[in-house]
């Protein structure tokens, strides 16, 4: 069935994203109440669009730089050559970790990651955020006071300096 | 016993630190999901006509990687590879500009007084936001889906089938890997007498958090 339609229309309509995906996310906006199946077609295919035209920026950066690995620098650069998606998204991105070298000559591929799935990165992020959020009242952290003992120098001026006094 | 356990847990602050902590994200996560589900449940209640979603996990706010990484495969050159820390920024701008331009397309929507967001008020929002280039291909697109519209409407039955398939498959993923990482995480951190004693409550926590991801996954799947 979706080969013939695509043979019919002769263009291909079908998504790459899921639209049920898409719908989700356009929902976590409160506001929004109802969206038509026209409308959503239309951000899946436009979200598409925008993948694509990020892509392929971000490829001419890391090739301008001479890289072969598209890393968060080079989407970075890509971001900030297009001003409506500046306009957006810049604010967005993680801050640079070495403002003065973008690249690294060394490691090109970045760090090292034990947890590479989203959800690890996410989950180490909430453990970063846990301590200002709430207090639990379960765990008691270890009460240490810092016992400082500062040395004590008492001043004892004991300057009792007779005056001779010559008894002529 | 306790003695023993509470002097192991003084002598390593750091694994008291990641206990702590670990509690607490857990409880986050649970706020969290009640928090989302909410929120989600007032959503659907304000459409009626939409399909209800019982539960809002932390990986449906961003785009399948797996779709993202195609998509960009055929942009890129064949030699060219991505970095794990760019695929998961990608990730997060996609998300970004889906609800900027569902910002943007839902605010002229309300201002006219209108609750359904149309395919008219998504172009409206791509010119007003500075995406001009893609007006002219997604009207072609658009054509062409109202063209295949009556087909689509037929079509409907498959895709809810595929789409619960996929629900499935989601749901039946979810729960392995939290747990088999939370379990890791300390037999890495902690000693092996400590991590001993440290079982039963952490296996009453895990089992009560997996208990709780039972109790969303029929609820979700009845709807």
């Amino acid at each position: 069935m979706v080969m013939a339609e695509e043979e019919e229309s002769g263009v291909s309509i079908q998504l790459e994203f899921p639209k049920g995906r898409v719908k989700k996310i356009m929902a976590l906006d409160k506001d929004v109440k109802r969206v038509s199946s026209e409308a959503l077609f239309l951000v899946s295919r436009s979200t598409e669009l925008f993948l694509q035209f990020l892509a392929e920026k971000s490829a001419q950066v890391a090739i301008e730089k001479k890289r072969k690995t598209v890393n968060l620098e080079h989407i970075r650069e890509a971001v900030k050559r297009h001003q409506p998606t500046r306009d957006f998204l810049l604010d967005e991105l993680p801050p640079p970790s070495q403002p003065t070298k973008p690249d690294r000559p060394t490691q090109p591929a970045g760090r090292p990651k034990l947890d590479p799935p989203p959800r690890g990165t996410r989950r180490i992020d909430l453990f970063f955020r846990k301590p200002e959020l709430d207090d639990p009242a379960q765990a008691q952290p270890p009460e240490n006071p810092a016992q400082a003992q500062p040395p004590e120098n008492p001043d004892q001026d004991q300057a009792q300096s007779p005056v001779p006094v010559d008894e002529s | 016993m306790e003695t023993g356990g509470f002097h192991g847990y003084r002598k390593l602050p750091n694994t008291t630190s990641g206990l702590k902590l670990s509690v607490s994200d857990m409880n986050m996560n649970m706020r969290q999901q009640q928090v989302a589900s909410s929120d989600q449940n007032c959503s659907n209640h304000s459409a009626a006509g939409e399909e209800n979603e019982c539960t809002v996990r932390e990986q449906d706010r961003f785009m399948p990687i797996a779709n993202v990484i195609r998509i960009m495969r055929k942009i890129l050159p064949p030699h060219a590879k991505i970095s794990d820390d760019a695929k998961e920024t990608i990730q997060e701008c996609v998300s970004e500009y889906i609800s900027f331009i569902t910002g943007e397309a839902n605010e002229r929507c309300q201002r006219e007084q209108r609750k359904t967001i149309t395919a008219e008020d998504v172009l409206w929002a791509m010119s007003k936001l500075g995406f001009d280039d893609y007006i002219e291909p997604l009207t072609m697109y658009l054509h062409r889906y109202r063209e295949l519209e009556g087909d689509r409407t037929s079509m409907r039955g498959e895709p809810l089938g595929k789409r619960t398939v996929e629900y499935a498959t989601l749901a039946t993923a979810f729960v392995p890997p939290p747990f088999h990482h939370h379990n890791g995480y300390f037999g890495a951190a902690m000693p092996m007498g400590t991590y001993v004693r440290e079982t039963p409550p952490n296996a009453a926590s895990s089992h009560h958090h997996h208990g709780i991801s039972n109790a969303h996954e029929p609820n979700a799947r009845s709807i």
